[in-house]
């Protein structure tokens, strides 16, 4: 199987005051198309980083980046951007709506930066909310919605222009167990029936254990933990 | 614009805030609309000077030149046309009510051929010597119709009987001009003239000259007045685009018009630039996910401007509106006794010009608020929350 | 504490607050600064005006002109008529037994203003007592000119304005050249304007009569005396007025419209800093809302948040308007300007300052009304639960 995600001897280091601090030492990861990849540690560990780099947001020092076959660090800023709408998701731990937009709206924001028409615009938006089970909320606001509802428009918004890659950080971060317990079979589902190549930052072990494999991060290097079936 | 929707969330996030901007962006816009369509007047004034027509006066005296001198004139080099007229000021029964009224020698006609008298009206002066033909403003004024006898008291124009006492009838009422914004009334020179103490006679204070070249219209003033300097009738010409220019201040109204709508634009802009500048502020985050999402720099930077422009556009439309609403009631305030002042008028330009205005104003706002949205740091700005 | 201490409290707080609200403060103050800066510039040419008309005549003299003429320049009285009117009764004698009465000449010249704009000065014609008549005039440069010689002297208004008028330049008139021997100042009109001679100007000029006669009363009542002489005597036809008199009835026609233009300029431009001020507090306001919430829940009461609240629009409008009135001041008092043929000094008088800031403290105290209210009325417990 192809890699959807392939990381070779990456370096990633961030200013803190007067020092710089080396956050990733020569990183190398791979992740095959269809994973349900769980990355744990303690915060602060750089767990985010890796995130933000496989998702285009940040780039490395040195190294390479490939991503669904595309290695981003050739991307411009203006390509990168281009790139994301149609080959990530990013799903977070505070939702990250907007306020003053109803769900529907929310999830419609990535289809804006496409060619498609109103009509089909509406129809993509009414598949993503049916499949994360909120068809009946598109006309509410955030505000009127609990976090798990909350967490599901995030979802939606980012299945919507059908990326293969799902990068979550700290998704359940903000909810209780229960409903947490709702989003993790959500994801589960999304990789199962969907094939989306999910990678999901945690550092909460019952999260985790909802993954294929887990891996350990500490200190900029990545150990291998148990995979789980 | 699909991009709408988004926008508009935006400005609405306080609709409080949305509509104090808005009544304070259309406020600076109705004194920018009034001052700007003010200026308008003034250049419409100045644009309807012909570029061949000069007067010339008495360049000392109170008491006109001999009509002779409308043949010397005739007579130099570069002179197409001559013709004279004289006035008479004076009162309508209550010393407060000021007449002035203008007596045209037969040339006259043939010089103005775009003043709004037909040639029938020209004709009827011609023909009925103690008749005037009055405009719009002036009929209205004095609830004159033709037929009608009017009467005026000229102290300073005495008959040669030595009445002060001037009758005169109502021969028709013609169109008014953009620059006598109190009308005229428009008499028989003759008649006047001969109407005087004989001391008086044959002389008018004005002289109409029409250049066969309009290129050298000042050449001619010129040389009308070097050619009287050392005689017993000196002159002072003017080009009527000189005469036009707005009056004798060195503060020109247009200078101030231009400055009053400046300092309203530096409100507004102060205005817009705070609201956007805290308004990317407060929502950085949101912004930092719609970069997630992949809007690029660009597009950010144009929502971003957007929201500063849309208020901006809508004041500046509402503004001007209300500013030509303004112009169409002011000349009901003035009563006739004041006569009426050159008032703004809101031609298409003024509209232009606000909305390049908004827009410079909303340009100038979001470049900086933009800037910090191009240089964040996603990452951080996202942790952020 | 009471309720003045904690307003003292509360005001010494946002005051020291008030530089994170930098930017959204100078809203106010730029709005209130820019209306205050138009209204007093624009009326800073009416004062200009009025002044000059109102120092233009004393009382104690009186202007004698034709029947009907209300300007110096239609005026027209002949050589006789100046002799019946110089020998009438409550006029002031001079020392040699003289009546202290100035026959005058009022001519117009076209001439360049320093900007290249043309304009015209008024040519004047003094008797040999118009000097005396005119008791405010004072030589600053040069000589008086001689009776009955070619000479001629300006006014520092004048001299200000237009260009060749300095001692020494010479006036083209049609008989040729006077040369200018001497400037003066006068305070009034009279300083925009160049005078000669009387007879010999209307020599130059061929003006066939006098424009006017100028005295100086007997006394501030002879007026009337003088009065009734002229206008009952049948070789006359001339009406008399206080100097004074002769003025304010031309200022008030004019300026009224130019007043009347200032304070609809300045009212709609203070709409707008109204408007801006009320965003801006309100702004403020809701941003504050913890701050403020915490405040009561500590047991400020709503009221003095309130005042606080107002305080700071009317600080902030306050401060823009004595900036505004700094501007105007700046570029417009002082400066000269003709309004026709008179040379005025534009004045930013303290009157109109106090006018802008007492309009800058009503509208501050509308526009911080609301928000205020706001602020009083704040539930605790939502803004203290507020993220």
């Amino acid at each position: 199987m192809a890699s959807a995600v392939s990381l070779k001897h990456v370096i990633k280091s961030y200013r803190r005051g007067r020092e710089k601090v080396e956050v990733l030492h020569a990183l190398d990861l791979e992740i095959p198309q269809g994973e349900f990849l769980a990355l744990m540690g303690p915060s602060g560990s750089g767990k985010t980083t890796i995130l933000n780099l496989i998702g285009g947001l940040d780039r490395a020092d040195s190294g390479e980046v490939i991503v669904s076959g595309q290695n981003l660090q050739c991307l411009s800023g203006g390509q990168l951007a281009k790139w994301r709408t149609h080959n990530v998701g990013f799903i977070f731990q505070f939702y990250n709506l907007m306020p003053m937009l109803s769900a529907a709206a929310n999830v419609e924001l990535p289809l804006l930066l496409t060619n498609l028409s109103k009509a089909e615009r509406k129809k993509h938006v009414a598949v993503a909310l049916e499949m994360v089970g909120l068809s009946d909320r598109e006309a509410h606001k955030p505000g009127e919605m609990s976090g798990g509802q909350q967490q599901r428009v995030g979802i939606a918004r980012a299945i919507v222009a059908d990326p293969t890659l799902l990068l979550c950080d700290e998704p359940t971060g903000d909810l209780d167990r229960k409903t947490a317990d709702e989003i993790l079979a959500l994801l589960q589902e999304l990789n199962r029936h969907h094939n989306k190549t999910i990678v999901m930052v945690t550092h909460d072990p019952r999260a985790a254990d909802h993954a294929a494999r887990q891996l350990h991060f500490d200190k900029g290097q990545l150990t291998d933990a148990r995979a789980t079936a | 614009m699909k991009y709408l929707p988004l926008i508009w969330s935006a400005i609405m996030r306080s609709p409080a805030r949305a509509i104090l901007t808005l009544l304070s962006v259309m406020v600076a816009f109705t004194l920018f609309g009034l001052t700007i369509g003010m200026n308008a007047s003034f250049d419409a004034i100045e644009k309807n000077a012909h570029a061949d027509r000069l007067y010339t006066y008495p360049r000392f005296s109170n008491n006109g030149l001999p009509v002779a001198v409308a043949g010397e004139i005739g007579k130099l080099p570069g002179v197409a046309q001559v013709a004279y007229e004289t006035f008479l000021t004076g009162y309508n029964q209550d010393p407060k009510n000021f007449v002035f009224v203008t007596f045209l020698n037969s040339d006259v006609r043939k010089l103005m051929p775009d003043w709004p008298l037909t040639p029938v009206q020209w004709d009827k002066i011609a023909q009925n010597r103690t008749g005037v033909v009055i405009s719009r403003v002036q009929a209205q004024r004095w609830k004159l119709k033709p037929g009608d006898n009017f009467t005026v008291v000229a102290p300073l124009f005495a008959k040669a009987d030595g009445g002060k006492s001037w009758t005169f009838q109502v021969l028709d009422v013609a169109g008014d001009v953009p620059y006598m914004s109190d009308g005229y009334m428009m008499g028989n020179f003759d008649y006047f003239d001969k109407s005087r103490p004989a001391a008086q006679q044959g002389r008018a204070v004005q002289y109409l000259v029409q250049a066969s070249d309009p290129t050298r219209t000042a050449d001619i003033a010129q040389l009308i007045d070097t050619s009287f300097a050392n005689s017993a009738t000196p002159t002072q010409s003017v080009t009527e685009k000189a005469a036009f220019d707005s009056g004798n201040s060195s503060l020109d109204i247009a200078t101030v018009g231009r400055d009053i709508a400046l300092a309203g634009m530096f409100m507004v802009l102060f205005l817009t630039a705070n609201g956007i500048a805290e308004s990317v502020r407060d929502r950085f985050g949101e912004f930092a996910v719609l970069k997630t999402l992949g809007y690029s720099d660009t597009t950010v930077m144009a929502l971003v401007f957007w929201e500063a422009a849309l208020p901006c556009m809508i004041g500046a439309l509402l503004g001007v509106g209300l500013a030509s609403g303004i112009s169409a009631i002011l000349p009901k305030l003035f009563s006739p006794d004041e006569g009426t002042p050159t008032l703004p008028t809101m031609t298409a330009l003024v509209f232009v010009w606000a909305g390049l205005s908004a827009a410079f104003v909303a340009l100038a706002s979001s470049v900086l608020p933009a800037l910090w949205l191009k240089r964040m740091d996603i990452a951080t700005a996202l942790s952020g929350r | 504490m009471n309720m003045l201490r904690q307003i003292i409290a509360l005001s010494a707080m946002n005051f020291r607050s008030l530089p994170h609200r930098f930017w959204s403060s100078m809203v106010i103050v730029v709005g209130f600064g820019a209306t205050v800066a138009v209204l007093l510039s624009m009326l800073s040419m009416t004062a200009g005006i009025r002044q000059i008309y109102t120092l233009a005549g004393s009382p104690g003299r009186a202007i004698i002109a034709s029947l009907g003429a209300t300007n110096e320049g239609p005026s027209s009285l002949s050589h006789d008529n100046v002799q019946t009117i110089m020998a009438a009764p409550g006029i002031a004698r001079d020392t040699d037994g003289r009546p202290l009465a100035d026959q005058s000449v009022n001519i117009r010249l076209p001439i360049l203003l320093k900007n290249g704009k043309k304009g015209i000065i008024t040519l004047r014609g003094f008797g040999p007592k118009g000097p005396k008549v005119r008791w405010e005039m004072q030589m600053v440069s040069g000589r008086m000119f001689e009776p009955g010689k070619r000479e001629l002297i300006v006014g520092t208004g004048g001299q200000y304005l237009y260009q060749h008028l300095a001692v020494g330049e010479k006036v083209i008139l049609p008989d040729g050249e006077w040369p200018i021997v001497g400037s003066f100042r006068s305070g009034d009109i009279l300083e925009g304007q160049l005078i000669g001679d009387s007879d010999t100007l209307m020599a130059a000029t061929r003006h066939p009569n006098y424009n006017t006669v100028i005295v100086r009363l007997a006394s501030f009542d002879s007026l009337d005396t003088l009065r009734t002489a002229l206008t009952t005597n049948p070789s006359l036809s001339v009406h008399v007025e206080r100097h004074s008199d002769w003025y304010t009835q031309t200022v008030d026609s004019g300026t009224s419209y130019y007043s009347k233009i200032a304070y609809a300029v300045g009212a709609v431009m203070a709409i707008g800093a109204l408007f801006g001020c009320l965003n801006t507090m309100y702004a403020a306001v809701v941003k504050r809302r913890r701050e403020i919430a915490t405040l009561r829940a500590l047991g400020f009461s709503g009221f003095s948040v309130a005042i606080t609240v107002i305080l700071e629009a009317i600080l902030l409008a306050v401060a823009g308007a004595l900036i505004g009135a700094a501007v105007a001041w700046t570029l417009y008092d002082g400066t000269r300007d003709a309004f026709g043929t008179i040379v005025y000094t534009l004045k930013v008088t303290p009157a109109m300052v106090g006018l802008g800031i007492f309009w800058a403290v009503i509208l501050a105290l509308l526009g911080g009304l609301f928000p205020s209210i706001r602020a009083a009325r704040l539930a605790i417990v939502d803004a203290l639960r507020a993220t």
